[in-house]
């Protein structure tokens, strides 16, 4: 049975150990030597007729050397003198009565014993260096078998080599029959066996880790135990099957740790060879397996990993080119084989009712097998169902755990699988469909392959739903652009447009959000923005309602607060009821005015050209349904030519994890950061509004800018330095520009218009914040500078020749030059023709090294 | 002044010397009141650095005001006493125009080409 180490057991067979086989044919040896010692003592007596002490000794002395240990000298000793008792006869009175003979045999005796003792201490040398050599030998054995074990043990890569190679070496190491080597796994032991022979070892098995063998009870237990008899083998092990045939066996734990992963164990064909010395090899062996196990456990591990990352990546990258929900699926099912070892890969994905699974594809199975659930209503009692509708994962290592109705268990019967997880295709909270992986042998599914195959699935469900949502999305927004969107933004002179519609991307429902733009009879621009509170086909519909009866009274009304009013008093007497929003601007581009309307919508946005971004806070009225006779108010704006109107949905500025104003602020000043064409401020707004984050809502959004165009007037008011004349000049030759005059009309007017401000610079008196302004304008064939300064010219008449030039270039260059001294300043205009193209007029009055104190008008 | 020179690329007024009596000065781009001080000195500088002549070139210039004018005017009246002439050479129309306007083309004798306005000098 088994047995512990005990101290005093070990000692007791350390000491005898060695010999204990030997003893009893010692014993026998010894008995026969001495028979022969009797066999001796009667020839001698019948041939000498009383043999002499020295025979009698030689003789002793021959048995003991053969004899060779204390039994056998006993008996020699007894063969010895029972002979010569029988020969001789003698009687013991005569021998104790003759000194002489006393003598004789007391020598005797004492010769013998000293041949005893000497023979018996050669016998004890011999001995020992017989069981030293022995000794060595088999350390030299097993030295080179532990050798061998551990060279075959650092070449063993998989946790299975490893087992393989300790079972065989254990058996070469010991000299045992068979050895097995199991590792824990849950409840089960993975077995690898090596035969007695060199045939092949048998695969691993699993059995029960509660199974009666001196492997699992190791394993089990944690403690070396051995059996030194088959009865008691057969009785403690009854299930150690490999058993018979086996007088004795050995079993010691394999740990990693501290902690019991295992066991190894040998069985022996004769009882009692389980020796101290077996039961520390067969401790070392496990010691150096579990140190290769180890090792080899985490090279594997990392193989797995960099296999499993080389999937992924594939994966990642052939999922990032395929926007179509086919596409995913035939990828997924593609590159499914193999994933944590699956054998079959099946997806399905929701029907468009929403009420079954229907198989979408499978590879590594015969898909007409899978027939049987091709298609799965969701009220089916089923795994597939429930992984799609509770978003989880199950995992079944055994189709017993399926329910027993379950349609999908006799599907994968019939292909085989006897192993299968499920995981939900999706993202979040949108789930679309079911991946199933099959395998074909029975997996344990430990919590590292569920964890690779989830992130699998949940790669494949995140490309899944993003292809599904961008379809839907594509499909939703080209509904409704085709219904109730313009098809096409008015083109007007000097206006351009963009707009934007954005489905929500939480839900699928089409919202109730509009925009639409459409030039007036007076030639002024409608611009509408509105929202229908609620979601569905119901708001699309009210949604083009309101879009058709807008665009009617438009036409009809030019104010705009008559046109809400009629939209309000229309949208309350819907049965339905329905409630609105809008922004309703009408845009005079020429006057560069807007009157707007804003029933209960988020205000539009004005953008100047430099940059500044206010919201429209005028002109507010009810939500349309609320009350159709409320009053509306209209408010009018004036814009600056390149001012920039954004019109937009709540979606744009309401989200859930900020308030409205912070909402409202992110939009002003996204957009006031640029200075754009609408398409690309448009942009520019919604990747900073929604910079990595969900739009909840749907967004329109509509921009309209008036283009700077070609303006008739020039207004500048700058510093009386020279950091203002420059920019005056730079101002200035840009409006004469975009007037289309020519070159040297350009030049002439700018030349004469520099002289001017050079001098009102040059003479700007008083604080040092002087400014000049130059007011430019074009009427007709006509273009008129008005250059107005602080200072005064009079008592600077350029008696310096240096200074002296300027007027007489301005009126060389222009048709007129007309100097007034207001009050509090000088006013110089300078007019000239553009159709008179110019031409040298020397100013005859202006004698150049004269004072050229010019005409001057005073006021 | 002289942040309005630092705005131009290249020098506003480059004098070349052309022979031991005559300079050349090439004023390029825009020739204002800002860079007037700096004409000027340039063209004193010839001057009093023993140039009998002066050639200013206006080729490359864009724009030139009356103080460029007056500066010019004021390198005549330098070279009047020595008998010393200043020519200009003026290729564009406009900038001719300014001459005309002016009477400064009685002045300065003008030349459509730096070649012209060194010959015979």
């Amino acid at each position: 049975m088994s047995s512990h180490g005990h101290p005093g057991l070990e000692r007791l067979e350390r000491r005898l150990g060695p010999r204990t086989r030997g003893r009893v044919a010692a014993t026998a040896l010894g008995a026969l030597l001495g028979l022969g010692g009797v066999a001796i003592g009667i020839a001698l007596h019948s041939i000498t007729s009383g043999a002499s002490y020295a025979q009698l000794v030689g003789a002793v002395a021959l048995a003991m050397l053969l004899g060779g240990v204390p039994a056998g000298i006993g008996a020699t000793v007894v063969g010895w003198g029972l002979g010569a008792f029988i020969v001789e006869d003698p009687s013991w009175s005569s021998v104790f009565a003759d000194r002489d003979e006393l003598l004789r045999w007391a020598t005797s005796l004492l010769a013998a014993a000293v041949v005893v003792g000497v023979g018996w201490a050669m016998r004890r040398g011999h001995e020992r260096a017989a069981v030293a050599a022995v000794e060595a030998e088999r350390s030299r054995r097993r030295l080179e078998a532990i050798q061998e074990l551990t060279a075959g043990l650092s070449a063993a890569v998989r946790p299975a080599d490893v087992a393989e190679v300790l079972a065989r070496g254990v058996v070469e190491a010991l000299g045992a029959r068979r050895g097995s080597f199991g590792l824990v796994e849950g409840d089960e032991l993975v077995v690898a066996e090596s035969g007695d022979g060199a045939g092949p070892s048998r695969s691993p098995v699993r059995v029960p880790l509660s199974i009666r063998t001196p492997l699992a009870a190791a394993a089990r237990e944690g403690h070396v135990v051995w059996v030194e008899r088959r009865a008691e083998l057969v009785r403690a092990f009854p299930d150690a099957a490999g058993g018979a045939g086996a007088g004795s066996a050995l079993a010691v734990p394999v740990r990693r740790g501290g902690v019991v992963i295992g066991g190894m164990a040998v069985d022996f064909r004769e009882s009692g060879a389980v020796t101290l010395e077996r039961r520390a090899v067969a401790t070392l062996a496990a010691e150096l397996g579990a140190q290769a196990l180890e090792r080899a456990r985490l090279y594997e591990l990392e193989r797995l990993e960099a296999e499993r990352n080389g999937r992924l990546q594939s994966l990642t990258a052939a999922l990032a080119v395929s926007l179509v929900p086919a596409d995913v699926a035939a990828i997924v099912r593609e590159q499914g084989i193999g994933t944590a070892g699956a054998d079959a890969v099946a997806v399905h994905l929701v029907s468009e009712s929403g009420e079954a699974l229907e198989l979408e594809g499978a590879s590594g199975v015969d898909t007409t097998s899978l027939d049987r659930v091709g298609r799965l209503p969701l009220e089916r009692d089923s795994a597939l169902a429930t992984a799609f509708s509770r978003g989880r994962a199950s995992f079944h290592p055994s189709l017993a755990t399926l329910h027993p109705d379950d349609p999908l268990q006799p599907a994968l019967e019939a292909e085989g699988l006897v192993s299968a997880a499920l995981f939900p295709l999706g993202a979040s909270r949108r789930v679309h469909g079911v991946l199933l992986l099959g395998w074909r042998t029975a997996q344990a599914l430990a919590p590292d392959d569920r964890a690779f195959a989830g992130t699998f699935a949940s790669q494949s469900g995140q490309a899944l739903d993003r292809a599904i949502r961008y379809e839907s999305e594509r499909t939703i927004a080209e509904t409704l652009q085709q219904s109730v969107l313009p098809q096409a933004l008015p083109e007007v002179d000097g206006v351009t447009f963009a707009a934007r519609y954005l489905p929500g991307e939480a839900g699928v429902d089409v919202g109730g959000d509009w925009y639409d733009a459409f030039a007036l009879a007076d030639g002024s621009i409608a611009l509408v923005v509105g929202d229908v509170v609620g979601k569905g086909v119901q708001a699309a519909a009210t949604m083009g309602q309101l879009r058709n009866s807008l665009r009617a009274f438009a036409s009809e009304h030019n104010d705009p607060g008559k046109v809400v009013r009629r939209l309000s008093r229309m949208v309350d007497a819907l049965p339905e009821a329905p409630f609105a929003t809008l922004a309703y601007l009408v845009l005079d581009a020429t006057r560069r005015r807007c009157r707007y309307v804003v029933a209960g919508h988020p205000p539009p946005l004005l953008v100047t050209p430099s940059g500044t971004a206010a919201y429209l806070e005028e002109g507010r009225s009810l939500p349309l349904g609320v009350d159709g006779d409320a009053p509306v108010e209209v408010a009018e704006a004036v814009l600056e030519p390149g001012a920039t109107i954004v019109l937009y949905t709540d979606g744009l500025v309401e989200r859930r994890d900020a308030s409205l104003d912070e909402g409202l602020e992110r939009v002003r000043h996204t957009a006031g950061s640029v200075s754009a064409s609408p398409d690309t401020l448009i942009d520019h707004v919604l990747r900073g509004v929604f910079d990595g984050v969900e739009r909840d809502d749907d967004v329109a959004m509509l921009v309209v800018r008036l283009e700077p165009t070609r303006s008739d007037t020039l207004d500048l008011q700058l510093p009386a330095d020279h950091e203002g004349l420059r920019r005056m000049r730079a101002a200035l030759a840009e409006w004469l520009a975009d007037l289309g005059a020519d070159t040297d009309l350009r030049h002439d007017v700018l030349l004469a218009a520099w002289e001017a401000c050079a001098n009102a610079v040059e003479h700007a008196q008083g604080p040092a914040s002087a400014t000049f302004s130059l007011h430019a304008s074009r009427e007709g064939a006509l273009v008129r500078v008005r250059i107005a300064d602080t200072g005064s010219w009079r008592g600077q008449s350029g008696g310096a020749g240096e200074r002296g030039l300027g007027l007489p270039l301005m009126r060389g260059l222009m048709d007129r030059v007309d100097i007034v001294h207001a009050g509090d300043g000088t006013v110089v205009v300078l007019e000239r023709r553009l159709d008179a193209p110019g031409s040298a007029r020397p100013a005859a009055s202006a004698g150049v090294f004269a004072d050229t104190r010019a005409g001057t008008t005073q006021s | 002044m002289s942040d309005a020179t630092t705005t131009h690329e290249q020098p506003a007024v480059e004098a070349i010397r052309h022979s031991t009596d005559v300079a050349v000065l090439v004023i390029h781009g825009q020739a204002d009141l800002h860079t007037a001080p700096e004409l000027r000195e340039q063209l004193h500088g010839v001057i009093d650095g023993g140039a009998f002549h002066v050639v200013v070139d206006l080729t490359d210039a864009t724009f030139v005001d009356s103080m460029t004018l007056g500066v010019l005017l004021g390198g005549v009246k330098r070279l009047r006493p020595q008998g010393g002439q200043l020519r200009v050479v003026v290729t564009q129309p406009g900038l001719r125009r300014i001459f005309e306007i002016t009477l400064l083309d009685r002045v300065f004798t003008l030349f459509p080409t730096r070649e012209a306005a060194l010959d015979r000098l």
